[in-house]
């Protein structure tokens, strides 16, 4: 068995090849998954992640490692656009359903739980939640102020990454030069208070019909989404861990600004080993949730093919 | 079809469902044989189990690639088969070997559930109704219509339908 643990690669999307797996402790992993955002049903591109690394963690409890394996639930903070406009996917669902936001995340945590199980995936060893750490997060944000790489405006906290490029390296994972991204980003409309188009939220400060907030030494607010996963993987994995895992459409900028964050705050990368799960696509097409190219887990579920979960796993 | 690696994008449709679902139940089918088998040789013929259980490994090992285990599942699947109709031998030795691996393989890594193939029970459902239609069948034969309606009626209660045609008669499942 020694053999075989020793010729485990694992693609690491950092240096882009395959690495023999060497991990930081002997015959332990600490893997970090990126979890749903529980705003909707779980749709089958998501569930292609999660399966991905179900194998993995099923494989390297095979061979006989200790794992620890933890999958955040993102609750808050998960905004519409990746450019920290637009509503909080939460926060809107709640207000066009008229429920309190805890019961559209209860809602879909449950259809999550409910759907991984019908796909046999294995429960996380530690399953955090965004909204249980958010002092977690503030202690972090008030680090990255501290130490130069975070700013305040009207209330917000925002990441400077032409700082932070000065020391660092903003793009190692997603290969992206931020020269490259100046020139292809929109100029905002005005409204942001962002000193560049490519910084990125560690802190909003809630606008009044915004109904999901905490207090924080910069205004009333909620935490960025990039933050929490700095926060809830450092918490439970250290300062550096062995691999931090996603869909690949994670990779940036959610990834990228993590490395960067953990980079100020911890200065490590979070994780040896960045693994990404391609996407799945419906008879050619990108699934999409506004396009009718897109299927629920549950349309699988034929009362003809009771084993249909099992064969969509198979198939992955 | 079931060929995608984590890192490749993976394409679901209606046939990729189909040939995975195939290729379920001959894997299924196979640890079925594998489960009762007994009839041991003293030699192994023409199927290197322990290169087998290598190349297992070898596949995962090489970045989780779970298209190349699978293929080397379908290779046991084929050489069972063999052993089974008794063009193949296996030795105990090697038989427990194939067999853990390949269970835990499937079951431990590759996290398939064992479902008794539920065609079984299909298939009982549907011997169970060959006898009421064709009792049924018999019924308007012999002009009893209130009996065979009465049958069809009640099976309608149940959400069974049946579907007379000139020459017999089927069912659907609502």
């Amino acid at each position: 068995m020694q053999s075989i643990v020793q010729n485990l690669k694992i693609y690491n999307s950092i240096t882009g090849k395959k690495e023999a797996l060497s991990t930081i402790v002997d015959g332990h992993v600490g893997m970090y998954v990126c979890g749903p955002t529980v705003y909707s049903n779980v749709h089958l591109g998501n569930l292609r992640t999660f399966t991905s690394f179900d194998i993995i963690y099923r494989y390297l409890i095979h061979l006989g490692y200790k794992i620890r394996y933890v999958r955040n639930i993102t609750d808050v903070g998960h905004l519409e656009n990746d450019e920290d406009q637009g509503e909080d996917r939460i926060s809107k669902k709640a207000r066009l359903e008229n429920l309190e936001p805890m019961e559209v995340v209860q809602k879909y945590t449950n259809d999550f739980h409910e759907t991984v199980r019908k796909f046999n995936l294995l429960p996380p060893n530690i399953e955090p939640t965004a909204t249980g750490h958010i002092l977690d997060q503030i202690k972090l944000i008030q680090k990255i102020i501290d130490r130069g790489v975070g700013y305040v405006v009207n209330g917000s906290v925002y990441f400077d990454v032409f700082e932070y490029n000065k020391s660092s390296n903003y793009g190692i994972l997603s290969k992206r030069n931020l020269e490259d991204l100046i020139h292809n980003s929109r100029t905002l409309d005005g409204q942001s208070d962002k000193k560049n188009p490519q910084d990125f939220a560690l802190w909003k400060k809630a606008e009044p019909k915004h109904i999901m907030k905490w207090d924080s030494p910069w205004s009333e607010g909620f935490p960025g989404w990039h933050i929490e996963c700095t926060a809830m993987s450092n918490k439970y994995l250290g300062d550096i861990f062995d691999i931090h895992g996603g869909g690949i459409d994670l990779k940036f900028p959610h990834h990228e600004c993590e490395i960067a964050q953990s980079n100020v705050c911890f200065g490590t990368n979070a994780a040896n080993y960045w693994v990404h799960a391609n996407m799945l696509t419906l008879n050619g097409q990108k699934m999409s949730k506004s396009s009718d190219n897109n299927i629920l887990p549950d349309e699988i579920f034929h009362q003809d093919l009771l084993y249909f979960p099992k064969l969509f796993q198979n198939l992955l | 079809m079931l060929q995608a690696h984590y890192r490749n994008v993976l394409d679901l449709s209606n046939d990729a469902l189909l040939a995975s679902e195939k290729g379920y139940k001959k894997i299924i089918e196979a640890l079925n044989l594998l489960e009762n088998f007994k009839d041991y040789s003293e030699i192994t013929s023409n199927f290197d189990v322990k290169k087998w259980v290598d190349d297992c490994y070898q596949a995962m090992n090489d970045d989780f690639n779970t298209p190349i285990l699978i293929a080397n599942i379908f290779e046991a699947v084929k050489f069972i088969n063999k052993i089974n109709v008794g063009s193949e031998k296996i030795s105990e030795k090697d038989y427990k070997i194939l067999s853990n691996t390949i269970s835990s393989f499937i079951f431990d890594v590759m996290g398939l559930e064992k479902i008794n193939i539920s065609s079984n029970v299909n298939n009982k459902l549907d011997d169970v109704m060959d006898i009421i239609l064709e009792l049924r069948n018999d019924a308007r034969k012999n002009k009893d219509y209130s009996l065979s309606d009465k049958i069809r009626d009640m099976l309608k209660n149940k959400g069974i339908s049946i579907n007379d045609s000139d020459k017999n008669s089927s069912f659907t499942i609502n």
